[in-house]
């Protein structure tokens, strides 16, 4: 092998680092490599907003950073607001005994770790390997930037044919694409095929058991994820957990499903996990120990970038659900102010406010912040704050505009069983229980008349027609993700039967899938019609008059 | 790992308990690590820019008392206890090594290793062989090197002119070597050297690295240590 050696000299670098001496430190050794733009931040902030401001290919962020937010957090962050691009490498550098601990338990890993005293040679020796690497693999990133999986996947195979130095790299991107395609089946075997390599591989595993989970083979996941949890190489991965989890979920055990998330909690107690068991708990009714995440979330994350005002809202809503009114309210009355840049926060803050205030009797005080919460509240999403202020509608005696809301809810997301449960957990606290069935009836009943409507006339090959009728339920269910879906499905179909390609069609599919981007994040079935359309508009460009196919 | 691989450190003891000790001395390794990457920034320094991976730096000043010359010593001092530090913190956490394999490019590890040394300024060759190594392994590369590190150190100070790298697949394994020209194990059995090999910490070390790496169900990895039948000492790692 002849040594690979990229120039470093056009690469733009971020240090995260509280201490001056190890920036200095670090800068002179970058400079050993030719690297000469060279930034410093000394706290989790300043690094945030140096890189929205700035396009850096290498961020070294040291793990330990003596305050509110470590590196970890900061990876965390950056990966869960998309703040990393593919071009973008994250080292983390770490003193060597937390290194086990910090490597084994995270859920979002850097590219590489490096380890106290750092030298040259490492940071020059991690960064061609992982320069060669992510060229390596940027086809396959570049396809799922555009959400193509089928690309990511037929990427990854050249790869795997070239039997490489990142084989097991593309292995693995490739598993994670066929799992995005709903190919389980493919999914089982790849992995299978890398456990046969290399027997125990946790990655391999874990990709097996969602594999399964994927396919409804819902024993067979919970054991390879036991299989994961109980070994010395997996107890600590957080992910397996995830799947139990989720397992359970389908089971119809939503209970079991938050003790195995507050599993992974004590695995790894980020707040991003203690996020998941509090919503889970407060979805299961389970309001003490939404109550106990939600304050440990508040109080840890307090100034710190992980902080989110949501975490304050869900607080005083289980304080408010287990009779403590006064406490709640001024928690809601003391964050409102700190939020004033978010309007949305004090809508919520104020629909929660009016719960507490019927509690205690203040009747006018109610009224009025429901009038407020109402101004604000253009229309009934799947989401909390819409069941937070049906809620206080409810207890205020407003049954219909309570109602209302909820199946709005509802319709804005039926196939969403999380929202349900949020839905069932308010009639229920407000001795409306038996009212569920005609919540969903009312959201869902009109909607799948007119789905099947539209889907009755293009049968018919009224194809317009059928269209005309998809997008009008769709101006009336506009966040509904079935309708999106089937309108998208409904337009492509459209231009394959047409043979041509069609501009406003085609828009509209592209502005229905951003939207559904938008609701359902990663999901499969929204992933399944990205390939649908992409797939039409293959032949449609195939088919079209200058090519010279038969 | 049992506790023959272990220097008389025991239990009993006197003095410190042992895993304050391993704080101790991980402090002690830390504190020679930011002296070490400041003694390297200072030899860059005031070796007038020379590109850091030339092999045989040729600066302006070549007697041994210029600036540079004693900046570079420094280091490589600072260096050596650092190592050895490191390859006894190692040993001693108060618990059995455990391997976190990832797939790893056996020759990619070989050619860091070698300019690492090139850059800490070797007399002899170093010449890296890895036509037959396969494009990946599952090891722990931060174990494999440190192991690897003080066997081609030990390899370094006995060459007469070149040590060899080389990598390649044998006995479903993979084999890692270090050689060198020098005189062999024979010739060097003799105790008054220094460094960590002679004190037995560098064989320690690479034995416990190579009990570490174990494929589920299979076997674990081997060191050997022996003379070449042309002369001179070859280390292998062999790796399940």
């Amino acid at each position: 092998m002849t040594s690979f050696k990229p120039k470093f000299a056009d690469l733009t670098v971020l240090i995260v680092d509280d201490m001056a001496t190890q920036q200095t430190t670090l800068r002179g050794q970058l400079t050993m490599l030719n690297i000469s733009r060279i930034d410093c931040a000394t706290t989790a902030e300043d690094a945030l907003r140096m890189m929205k401001t700035r396009n850096y290919g290498l961020v070294m962020c040291d793990y330990n950073l003596n305050q509110k937010s470590d590196g970890q957090q900061i990876l965390e962050f950056l990966r869960e607001n998309n703040g990393l691009g593919a071009q973008t490498l994250f080292f983390m550098v770490t003193a060597e005994a937390s290194y086990a601990s910090v490597a084994a338990a995270s859920e979002y890993k850097p590219d590489a770790y490096l380890l106290k005293p750092v030298t040259v040679g490492d940071i020059e020796e991690r960064l061609r390997t992982q320069i060669e690497k992510r060229n390596a693999l940027m086809p396959a990133y570049e396809a799922l930037g555009k959400h193509d999986h089928a690309g990511a996947v037929a990427a990854c195979d050249k790869l795997v044919q070239a039997g490489d130095r990142f084989t097991l790299g593309a292995l693995q991107l490739k598993g994670s694409s066929l799992l995005a395609l709903a190919r389980h089946e493919d999914a089982s075997a790849l992995y299978a095929q890398v456990l046969k390599l290399r027997p125990g591989l946790i990655w391999a595993q874990l990709g097996l058991a969602k594999a399964q989970k994927a396919a409804g083979n819902l024993e067979e996941a919970k054991a390879l994820v036991y299989d994961i949890i109980h070994s010395k190489e997996g107890e600590k991965t957080v992910e397996a957990y995830d799947v139990l989890a989720a397992c359970l979920e389908a089971e119809g055990d939503s209970q079991a499903a938050m003790w195995a998330l507050r599993d992974s909690a004590t695995v790894l107690p980020s707040p991003r996990r203690h996020r998941m068991v509090g919503e889970s708990a407060y979805r299961n009714g389970d309001v003490d120990t939404a109550k106990e995440c939600y304050a440990k979330l508040v109080k840890g994350t307090k100034g710190s970038i992980t902080a989110q005002s949501q975490d304050t809202l869900m607080l005083a809503q289980a304080k408010i659900d287990s009779g403590e009114t006064a406490e709640a309210i001024a928690i809601l009355d003391a964050a409102i102010p700190n939020n004033r840049h978010d309007p949305q926060f004090a809508n919520v803050a104020i629909a929660i406010k009016a719960q507490g205030q019927i509690k205690l009797g203040d009747k006018a005080g109610a009224e009025a912040s429901i009038a407020r919460a109402r101004q604000n509240m253009r229309r009934a999403k799947a989401d909390f704050s819409t069941v937070a202020l049906a809620k206080a509608e409810l207890m205020a005696g407003h049954e219909e505009e309570g109602l209302k809301l909820l199946s709005g809810a509802v319709s804005a997301d039926h196939e969403n069983p999380r929202v349900k449960q949020l839905i069932g957990k308010a009639l229920k606290d407000t001795g409306r229980e038996h009212l569920m069935q005609q919540v969903v009836d009312s959201a869902v009943g009109g909607l799948t008349a007119k789905v099947s409507d539209a889907r009755a006339l293009f049968r018919d090959s009224k194809i317009d027609e059928a269209l005309r009728a998809i997008e009008t339920a769709l101006k009336e269910y506009p966040e509904n993700t079935g309708v999106l879906l089937q309108a998208a499905q409904l337009n492509c179909m459209a231009l394959r039967l047409k043979k041509q390609l069609n501009a406003t069609m085609s828009e509209r599919v592209r502005s229905y899938l951003t939207r559904l981007d938008n609701l359902l994040p990663h999901n499969d079935r929204v992933a399944q019609m990205h390939r649908y359309y992409r797939d039409t508009m293959t032949l449609l460009k195939a088919a079209a008059p200058t090519s010279q196919a038969a | 790992m049992t506790r023959d691989d272990l220097l008389p450190v025991g239990d009993d003891a006197p003095g410190l308990p042992p895993a304050l000790a391993a704080l101790a001395v991980h402090d002690l390794k830390n504190a020679l690590g930011s002296l070490e990457a400041r003694l390297e920034v200072l030899e860059h320094a005031l070796s007038h820019d020379t590109p850091h991976d030339t092999p045989q730096d040729t600066p302006q000043d070549t007697r041994e008392d210029a600036p540079h010359a004693l900046a570079r010593d420094a280091r490589q001092q600072c260096q050596q206890l650092r190592r050895e530090t490191l390859a006894f913190l190692t040993l001693y956490k108060g618990e059995a090594l455990r391997a976190v394999v990832e797939d790893e490019s056996p020759a990619g590890l070989l050619h860091a290793l070698a300019a690492d040394a090139r850059r800490r300024g070797v007399a002899v060759d170093i010449e890296v062989c890895a036509q037959g190594a396969p494009p990946f392994w599952f090891l722990d590369a931060r174990l494999v090197k440190l192991a690897l590190d003080a066997a081609l150190d030990n390899a370094l100070r006995h060459a007469r002119r070149q040590v060899r790298l080389s990598a390649a697949t044998e006995s479903d394994g993979l084999c890692l070597t270090v050689e060198d020209d020098g005189p062999g194990v024979q010739g060097v059995a003799e105790p008054g050297l220094r460094g960590a090999w002679q004190t037995g910490l560098g064989t320690a070390l690479c034995r416990a690295v190579a009990r570490a790496h174990v494929r589920p169900g299979g076997p674990q990895g081997t060191v050997t240590l022996e003379d070449r039948p042309e002369g001179g000492a070859r280390f292998r790692l062999w790796l399940p």
